[in-house]
């Protein structure tokens, strides 16, 4: 009997986009949860923090007071749940006058690899 | 192929501009709702688009409208800028089935 | 003498500050489980997760968690099985009195 052909999870590659600061929406919370879960399922995941995304990124970050998870401790377990290729465009941190020490994680990347990242990825979800 | 899809008003967010910035030359981009806005050809300063999209689309990129959002808000095809192609909701799908992922810029 | 823990749906705590180790006990024993020095040391260990990360972790990341925390020897699914049957991460993050785990699988 033939093998069933398995699909190498590499050829499945997800990519999580991350647009929108967090706390105001919900938005950045259910993108992580998502990254998370896809991570915890063994997906092949990327992340980009782009645009407002960047927000996401700047520590210390204490929402107690507001009443929400703390989205910056949530983001710092994406590494644990597998989903190891986190990416942030260099363009939206130079807009809002951040640099690679106000954030917590990730590697920073130009347009020209942003667009790469984008053009290879089998499925964008976009938060 | 890149099929990116703005449905903000480029009047009030930079969701077009942040779109644009980002595209590739093989990438398509489509225009709905609110987003149709961005296409109009008269828009000035900050809100005009024009120059960024002429850019693009010659270097390759293809540029579409939804008809249908745009006969809803009155916008008539010579308002907008004659780079874009007016697409009906099987164009959409036809596009959206020939991109290798879909970006949603929202 | 137990006291009457506030559940959820789930059976897991309602308030995570109304977690003791009596209460982990009280926990344990509606999973069959008789509480061991092995045990506690997982309770910890997840109860500083939560801390750290605002999450209930599923099976995965607990695994590489306890690995970092713990070693290798005891960041196995297999000695987790063992301690927290039949699921570890449900039932260890019960006994922890964190929530159930999203995206437990």
């Amino acid at each position: 009997m033939d093998k069933p052909a398995i699909e190498k999870p590499e050829d499945r590659a997800i990519l999580l986009v991350f647009r929108h600061a967090p706390y105001g929406n919900a938005l950045a919370r259910e993108g992580l949860e998502a990254a998370l879960a896809c991570g915890a399922m063994g997906a092949t995941t990327n992340v980009l923090y782009i645009n407002e995304g960047v927000w996401q990124l700047v520590e210390p970050q204490d929402s107690h007071a507001i009443d929400c998870k703390n989205q910056a401790a949530m983001a710092s377990a994406l590494p644990l749940y597998g989903v190891e290729a986190i990416w942030i465009d260099e363009d939206s941190l130079k807009q809002r006058n951040l640099t690679s020490t106000d954030i917590n994680a990730g590697k920073i990347i130009d347009r020209t690899q942003v667009q790469a990242l984008l053009a290879t990825s089998q499925a964008i979800l976009s938060f | 192929m890149l099929l990116h899809t703005v449905n903000k008003s480029a009047f009030n967010s930079g969701t077009l501009g942040d779109c644009l910035r980002v595209v590739a030359e093989n990438d398509a981009v489509l225009l709905f709702e609110n987003g149709v806005y961005g296409a109009l050809d008269n828009s000035h300063g900050k809100f005009s688009h024009r120059e960024h999209i002429q850019k693009l689309s010659a270097s390759g990129t293809r540029f579409y409208i939804l008809q249908a959002d745009c006969e809803a808000r009155g916008l008539d095809a010579s308002a907008l800028l004659p780079i874009f192609t007016m697409i009906n909701d099987a164009d959409f799908v036809t596009l959206a089935v020939e991109a290798s992922a879909i970006q949603s810029w929202y | 003498m137990d006291t009457v823990l506030t559940l959820d749906s789930d059976g897991h705590l309602a308030h995570l500050s109304d977690w003791s180790e009596q209460a982990a006990e009280q926990l344990a024993a509606s999973e069959n489980i008789l509480l061991s020095d092995a045990h506690w040391e997982i309770i910890y260990v997840l109860k500083e997760f939560h801390q750290r990360f605002a999450l209930s972790p599923p099976m995965r990341p607990l695994v590489r968690y306890v690995a970092q925390q713990l070693g290798k020897e005891k960041g196995r699914s297999i000695y987790l099985m063992q301690l927290f049957p039949p699921s570890p991460a449900r039932v260890a993050s019960k006994i922890a009195g964190l929530p159930r785990p999203e995206n437990c699988l």
